[in-house]
């Protein structure tokens, strides 16, 4: 079969690998239909996340047909029509029965190097590093689900590929961030980064009732599809974030704060952005959290910060007095997908939600070492790539 | 589209070039920290050993950025540094020794020969990805169908609603999800409120029609 494969520093191939075989009961095969490029993936290709192989296969946002089931499997059948989420999931650990599916205790096949990494084993995860269990990834003509009797999800027929893709991930991580926010009506929640990530996170503050909600980028063109949405925005190359915030909350700063940059974040602090960025080509630290330090900031005292954003080790120079002396709560995570799955089918069935707004390009799969770096460099105005495995290359 | 590193892989001949030069300034860096002596020799510089090794430093820097994931500033910066090499060697041409003229000359037309290329390989950075056409509109893309003002809230009211919510204090749920994520996590899905204190035991695996 055909797939992308990372093979180091923006180094993605489209190439040949194995077609993956049934190696499990429990195991499911698919065929995929639509898979789509992350936030995540970008900090793979960046090469920031520790624990890639030259040859692994990328993708965690995939969905398409059942066409193979382990014996045990009793709850696919071939035919079949899934979502895969990014986090695998047993559902008899003590976490799964939590419901904290991506601190799954038994998913991670490599939860030795987790524990040294993190003190504690995560989840497994689809194409993502082998920390969280190096397994094959989804932007594939086909991708073998592990424990798949409880990691899939199955959309109903009328939902299009567009409209039930992202339920395997930034559609549940948005909301995630939401509801850890805890939103009450009179909520001013502020949103930092308005990808795909963040464009979730503000419907979902929405849905939730947040009186106000503030986005924050520095790109126009996903600002005006955040202000889509009824938010306010903020771009921080021409105005500064900590005025505008002041004046939007009567100077007594956003109620509940989201982080959907991660990592990777800009600083219009040139002194602080250089700083960081210098450790980070160095590696002596392994993340540039200036969105973290902002948000502890600029935070109402008594209030949240929910970090979807992802981080991969050590962080630096962090206001930890602000955060601990303004009394507020961090809450973060890797998303647990399966929990938020019934609720927003629900949305989405409702005609509530329509996810599908914000794929901006949608490509065939053998496109995919041209999509990343568009959506990296942000050019074209791209804000979300979807790729058709089926789809033959122009 | 730019000749490709493999047959299909995202790394472009742009890219190939410009690791090239990341490479090739982290060597000639390295070079003029260790032995400045041979760069003043060579072009008639003797007793400029430090500036050299300034040089060195300044080429180090650069490398590294034009390694980064984002080269193209450090490359505008070669540019210009390139420039100050060029005015550097071009002292040498005052030299009396014939050699160090003759190299005099030539570090001349290298450094403007580098400059040129830094600056291609800068510009050819700034259309990595493709072209930057002016910003889209996307201000026709709610996601929210039902119009935003209608969405506000609307999930909210939907539990609110709900038969399973209607003796519910959503304040109490909420204080109970507060405090520590382990709480929280006992409490279950926001779509589940109707859980309450009595209520701590695991969360149902989500199941019905999304889930079997
Ligand atoms: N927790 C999870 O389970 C989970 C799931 C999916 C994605 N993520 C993470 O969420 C983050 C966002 O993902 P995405 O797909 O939206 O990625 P993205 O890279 O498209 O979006 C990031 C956005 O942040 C903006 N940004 C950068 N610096 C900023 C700053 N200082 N202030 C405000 N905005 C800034 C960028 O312009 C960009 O639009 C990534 O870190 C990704 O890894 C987490
Ligand atoms: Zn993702
Ligand atoms: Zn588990």
């Amino acid at each position: 079969m055909k797939a992308l494969v990372w093979h180091g520093k923006q180094d993605i191939r489209y190439e040949t690998m194995p077609d993956p075989e049934i190696e499990d009961g429990r195991d499911a095969i698919i065929k995929v239909t639509s898979c789509a490029i992350c936030g995540s993936d970008l900090h793979l290709f960046h090469n920031f996340m520790p624990g890639m192989k030259p040859g692994d296969i990328v993708g965690h946002e995939t969905m398409g047909e059942v066409v193979d089931v382990g014996k045990g499997n009793k709850a696919l059948k071939v035919g079949d029509r899934i979502v895969v989420p990014f986090t695998i999931w047993c559902g008899e650990c003590h976490q799964c029965k939590r419901g904290n599916y991506s601190v799954c205790e038994r998913s991670n096949r490599n939860a030795k190097l987790a524990e040294l990494a993190f003190g504690h084993t995560t989840a497994g995860l689809f194409g993502y590093t082998h920390l969280t269990g190096g397994y094959p990834g989804g932007q594939a003509e086909y991708l073998r689900v592990p424990m798949a009797d409880t990691t899939h999800i199955k959309v109903p027929d009328h939902f299009t590929d567009e409209q039930a893709l992202f339920l395997s991930d930034i559609l549940p991580t948005g909301w995630q961030a939401a509801v850890w926010c805890d939103i009450e009506p009179e909520d001013t929640v502020a949103i930092w980064g308005a990808g795909p990530v963040g464009q979730m996170a503000i419907r979902s503050a929405v849905l939730l009732g947040a009186k106000q909600v503030i986005a924050i980028d520095f790109l126009p063109e996903r600002l005006s599809m955040a202000a889509a949405a009824g938010a306010i925005t903020i771009n921080p190359g021409e105005e500064s974030v900590k005025d505008r915030l002041n004046e939007l909350t009567d100077n007594m700063g956003p109620d509940k704060c989201i982080d959907a940059v991660g990592m990777e974040s800009h600083s219009q602090i040139l002194p602080e952005h250089l700083y960081d960025r210098t450790k980070q080509s160095l590696m002596m630290e392994t993340d540039r959290p200036h969105v973290l330090r902002e948000m502890m900031l600029m935070c109402r005292p008594g209030g949240v910060l929910a970090v979807a954003g992802v981080y991969g080790g050590v962080l630096d120079k962090i206001p930890f007095g602000a955060l601990m002396n303004k009394g507020l709560t961090l809450r973060t995570g890797q998303t647990h997908v399966n929990r938020w799955t019934d609720e927003l089918i629900e949305l989405i069935d409702e005609g509530a939600l329509d996810p599908s707004f914000v794929i901006t390009h949608t490509e065939p799969l053998a496109n995919g070492p041209q999509m990343y770096p568009t959506f990296e460099s942000r050019k074209d105005n791209c804000i979300k790539v979807v790729l058709k495995p089926g789809q033959e290359a122009a | 589209m730019a000749w490709k590193y493999g047959s299909d892989s995202s790394l472009t001949g742009s890219d190939a070039l410009v690791r090239g030069i990341g490479l090739f300034a982290l060597g000639l860096g390295v070079a003029e920290m260790v032995s400045p002596g041979r760069f003043t020799k060579m072009f008639g510089l003797e007793g400029k050993e430090n500036l050299i090794r300034a040089y060195g430093v300044r080429e180090i820097g650069s490398a590294i950025g034009t390694l980064s994931i984002n080269p193209q500033p450090a490359l505008w910066a070669r540019a210009a540094g390139d420039m100050m090499d060029l005015v550097t060697v071009a002292l040498g041409t005052r030299s009396d020794n014939q050699e160090q003229k003759r190299n005099a000359w030539i570090g001349i037309g290298a450094a403007a020969g580098f400059a040129a290329l830094d600056a291609f390989a800068a510009t050819l950075m700034g259309k990595r990805g493709g072209e930057r056409p002016p910003p889209a509109d996307y201000s026709d893309r709610s996601g929210l169908p039902k119009g935003v003002e209608a969405s506000r809230g609307y999930y909210r009211q939907k539990r609110e609603k709900g038969p399973a919510v209607a003796t519910h204090d959503m304040r109490k749920d909420r204080m109970h999800s507060g405090g520590t994520q382990a709480d929280s996590d006992r409490s279950g899905r926001a779509g589940n409120p109707a859980q309450t204190e009595t209520d701590i035991g695991p969360p149902p695996i989500p199941a019905g029609t999304a889930v079997s």
